[in-house]
């Protein structure tokens, strides 16, 4: 079944169409056995309004039922007024729990000391607040973290660290930002949530194509041949893609490969966590 | 002769011997009541896949009471279990446990570690040095466990070996989703096991795990293939199932009187020129030209 999704691209270059069904189907299977090993019933997610955090709440509610589903909606003053009007449109679509915690006094109150912060600073210092919130509704709730990261910004390390790319599980890690789209769609997500910029909404009029200075459409199919294809540097170039876009797109990658690891242990003993002292993350069974 | 064979394909726990030993009880019962002969669990179906530093912890040695106790309640019938087999010298193995009347009868070790993309086995067990058929109540029988049967010359050995039917035990994840329902790699794994089973005029039953570990979904869809290439009996796809099937070995003479490519195998000349090969290779890799396979195993 493919509602309302588009017929197979006859374009080599293209990413591959996957199936919607298929990949919900191993999503929320995925999801569901990862919280439960965790001894989890529930989970909580920061809800932006945005189409990232939308698809995680959609899967999330088809993997648990909607009342094991705790959306959180954090808003800061300069955030823009769809952002919350979609987020609680999800919220009434799915039938799921929500909380708003608007962030903006204790923003500025910390601003307030440090008015010479730029915006990235108070971005950045935004993405952690919504963190520590997520995570201290996590303990009082018993609910795991839901991470709402994509391949694409995994990728490009469009993220804060410790901010929005903290969680304990990420379903949709896998998904470039154009199959997030085409999944949606699937799902129903409401049109106006999936037609609009995709935007960190970090300060007013901020969209994510603007700042990174390539289309998702355009990027995402490099990555797939960069990454998925192991496509060289001649055969991209072959494909189509400039030299100044391939350059670019590497060097975001590389210069955020920190962002995608734990922190560096300087060893000194014989097992050394993250070296040589191995266990899967389900090590718990 | 005729024989059911059962696919139990489950889903573990990782790291928890006890907790999984128990369960195949459960199969084993359940099996039971289908009449099944013979029942094949996966690969790691003791511990689980993704084990890591564990290995040491949830090894077994084949005279384990765990597998006694297992093969005692098995009763009649006969069983495949797979786990981490520890040898006298301490070396750890990706096993399968063939267990017949009350015992462990024959062990087959993974050759073929898979160390590449999601795969890191050769970093933590050793690898197997032998390829045999094993002599069972249902004849020869061939075991082999998941990337072993990647290679061709691991079935093709097993078969000139005598076995009929040959079991594979895997835990494969989702790789590759893209257009359809299921994943590109277990689409290979089937056109690879039909192929052989055609070719050669064989049993393959294969048996995969469900559940999932750090993110690696295990799809299952176990299948017994008949030696026309055609799928008898197929499991769910994601979800546990046991799957029953009966394999009838005449259906193999059949099969070889119309297509008699194992009989018309020149093992002689394969070996001479394998010898050849395997000299040259190890010329051009720097050695001195002494043969793989008189290194020992």
């Amino acid at each position: 079944m493919n509602a309302g999704s588009s017929p197979p691209s006859p374009h080599a270059g293209d990413l591959p169409r996957l199936d919607d069904e298929a990949v919900v189907s191993v999503l929320c299977r995925g999801l569901r056995r990862e919280v439960q090993r965790a001894a989890f019933s529930k989970v909580v997610l920061g809800l932006s309004g945005g189409i990232d955090s939308t698809l995680v709440a959609y899967l999330a509610a088809r993997a648990f039922s909607p009342e094991n589903v705790l959306a959180l909606l954090m808003p800061y003053r300069s955030s823009s007024a769809d952002s919350l009007r979609h987020g609680r449109l999800v919220v009434d679509a799915l039938g799921i729990r929500a909380v708003e915690e608007e962030i903006t006094p204790q923003i500025d109150a910390y601003f307030e000391r440090h008015g010479e912060a730029d915006r990235s600073r108070r971005g950045n210092k935004m993405a952690r607040e919504r963190m520590t919130i997520l995570y201290d509704h996590s303990q009082a709730e018993g609910a795991l973290v839901l991470g709402t990261s994509n391949k694409t910004e995994l990728l490009l390390g469009y993220s804060t660290i410790y901010g929005d790319s903290a969680s304990a599980v990420n379903p949709i890690g896998d998904l470039y930002k154009t199959q997030v789209f085409a999944v949606s769609r699937w799902l129903g997500v409401p049109e106006e949530i999936v037609d609009k910029a995709p935007s960190a909404d970090l300060w007013v009029g901020q969209t994510d194509e603007d700042e990174l200075g390539f289309s998702y459409a355009e990027v995402d199919r490099l990555l797939y041949h960069m990454v998925d294809r192991r496509e060289r540097r001649q055969g991209l170039l072959r494909l189509g893609f400039s030299a100044e876009l391939i350059d670019r797109v590497f060097e975001l990658m590389r210069r955020s490969q920190y962002k995608r690891k734990m922190p560096v242990i300087v060893k000194l003993s014989n097992r050394t966590v993250d070296k040589d002292f191995l266990y899967p993350r389900d090590w718990t069974g | 002769m005729d024989l059911r064979i059962g696919l139990a394909q489950c889903d573990l726990r990782l790291g928890d011997v006890t907790a999984n030993a128990e369960e195949h009880r459960k199969w084993i019962e359940r099996a039971r009541k289908e009449g099944v002969d013979l029942l094949v669990f996966p690969e790691l179906s003791l511990t689980g896949y993704l084990l890591q530093d564990m290995v040491g912890d949830v090894a077994l040695r084949a005279d384990d009471p765990v597998l006694g106790k297992l093969a005692a309640d098995a009763g009649e019938m006969s069983v495949i279990a797979g786990g981490i087999e520890e040898s006298e010298e301490h070396a750890q193995y990706i096993a399968s446990f063939y267990m017949e009347e009350g015992a462990v009868r024959h062990v087959h070790r993974k050759v073929y570690l898979a160390s590449y993309g999601v795969f890191d086995e050769a970093r933590f067990v050793g690898a197997g040095g032998s390829i045999a058929a094993a002599d069972t109540r249902f004849g020869r029988l061939g075991l082999s466990i998941c990337e072993d049967a990647w290679h061709p010359s691991m079935i093709t050995t097993l078969l000139l070996d005598g076995a009929q039917l040959v079991v594979v035990q895997t835990a494969s994840p989702v790789r590759d989703l893209r257009e359809g329902e299921i994943p590109q790699n277990a689409l290979t794994w089937v056109d690879t096991l039909r192929t052989y089973a055609r070719l050669y005029g064989c049993y393959i039953a294969f048996c995969n795990r469900v559940g999932a570990e750090d993110g690696l979904v295990f799809w299952g869809r176990s299948v017994l293939i008949g030696p026309d290439g055609e799928e008898i009996a197929v499991g769910a796809l994601y979800d546990e199932d046991l799957v029953v099937a009966k394999i009838d070995f005449e259906r193999v003479r059949q099969a070889r009187l119309s297509n008699p490519v194992l009989r018309d195998e020149k093992l002689d000349l394969t070996r001479r020129e394998w010898s050849r090969i395997a000299e040259r290779r190890s010329r051009a890799a720097g050695g001195d030209g002494e043969m793989e396979g008189e290194q020992g195993s």
